[in-house]
Order: C-alpha cells, then structure tokens, then sequence
C-alpha cells in the first residue's frame, strides 16, 4: 500500500510523508504537488524503513539532484548504513 | 524507503486561490479573475495604482473597503494587496488560514491526478492531517 500523509500547518507549512512507494516514482509522485505548493523545499529527509528509528534519517540538501527513492539506489545516505 | 518534505506554502495555482477564497466566503460570483491585470478602487471609488488579476470588489470585502486583489509576481507566486484599513479586518491569521486551504486543495487536486485517494481527513488545533492511499 502506498500512502501519503499531509500535515498542513496553520501557517501553510506542509510536510508530506511519502511511505510504501518503490523504484523511482516517489520523488516524481510529489513533484506535480510541490511545484503547486510553490517549490521552495526547506527539508528533505529520507528514512530507511527497515531501521524504523528517525535517527537513522538525514538531511537532503535541496541544493542536490534528487535522489532516486529505489531501494539501494544512489544516495549518501546509503553509504552512511554501510559505513556504520 | 519512505521520505519527508518540507516546504511553505506560496499560492500559485489560480484555480486553488478560487478554492481557498470560496471556502473563507468569498464563493466565485465574488472574485474577478483576469488573464491581464486589472486596477483596483479605492472606497470612494477612486482607481488606485495598484493592479491584480485576482479581485474581490469592495462592496464583497466590507463597508468603507477598497478592493482586495492578488497580483501573480514576475516568480510565478500570488501576492495578495489588502489596504491598511482592510489589514484590520483581513489580517495575517486571514491570509494564513487561506494558505492553508490553498494548500488543501492543491494537495487533493494533485495527488488525486497521481491515483490517490483521501482515506483520513482530521483537523487538531487548527493544524491539517490528511491521509492518502493508493493500492
């Protein structure tokens, strides 16, 4: 099941919380919607579900491509996991 | 895999502006929207120098109001022009709470064109949590 829960603030801050999707559509999911909402991305991060502990998460500067949302596919984070 | 995204809320789809300002009472028989922009007037009836392609005339914004508009910037992003004497009755708390059904809307409207649909809808203390699923 993919799922995707939205918090809108009082203010209109928004955070999506894309769960369940594999290969490469999750970033494309949201993409449609967040050029909508404006664009301008202030946090990313991506957890690894199998861990299930926010410390696992970093922080994804929006400077950078965007990563693929595939298991195992390119990102630094990744690397960290096989680091640690 | 799963990920979080962050981001302010900046309006620029007209047609959820349409929808954020229905829902605060301002239905479409209220709001003008053109394709060029247009002057505002003032409360006596005095064209100001300020232009919008989103207005809602004063005789829907109050007694003694000028014209609200929302202007679309060079960045693609709405800018809303409220009078100071408006700004006592439409304040910040007004804009935010129409960011906020913006936001709503857009949210539904986009993710739905992706296949999803609204399995949980709940609102605590003014903060919106939606819940989207697709099989």
């Amino acid at each position: 099941m993919e799922q995707i829960a939205v918090t809108i603030s009082k203010d209109g801050q928004v955070t999506l919380h894309v769960q369940g999707v594999k290969g490469m559509g999750c970033a494309d999911l949201t993409a449609d919607l967040i050029a909508a909402l404006g664009g301008q991305i202030t946090q990313q991060t991506w957890t690894m579900e199998a861990y299930e502990q926010p410390t696992e998460a970093a922080t994804w500067n929006p400077s950078r491509s965007l990563p693929a949302c595939g298991e195992g596919q390119g990102w630094g984070q990744q690397k960290e996991h096989e680091d640690a | 895999m799963s990920h979080y995204t962050t981001l302010p809320t900046q309006i620029v789809d007209d047609l959820g502006l349409l929808q954020a300002l229905a829902d605060l009472g301002f239905t479409s028989r209220k709001v003008e929207t053109h394709a060029e922009p247009q002057p505002l007037y003032g409360y006596h009836g005095d064209e100001r120098p300020e232009r919008a392609h989103v207005i809602i005339r004063r005789a829907h914004v109050g007694p003694a109001s000028n014209d609200i508009g929302f202007v679309r910037g060079d960045d693609g992003t709405f800018q809303a022009i409220i009078s100071e004497y408006d700004q006592l009755r439409y304040t910040n708390d007004w804009l935010n709470r129409l960011t906020q059904r913006y936001a709503y809307h857009v949210t539904l409207a986009e993710l739905a064109q992706q296949g999803f649909t609204l399995a949980e809808e709940t609102d605590r203390a003014g903060t919106i949590h939606l819940t989207l699923r697709r099989a």
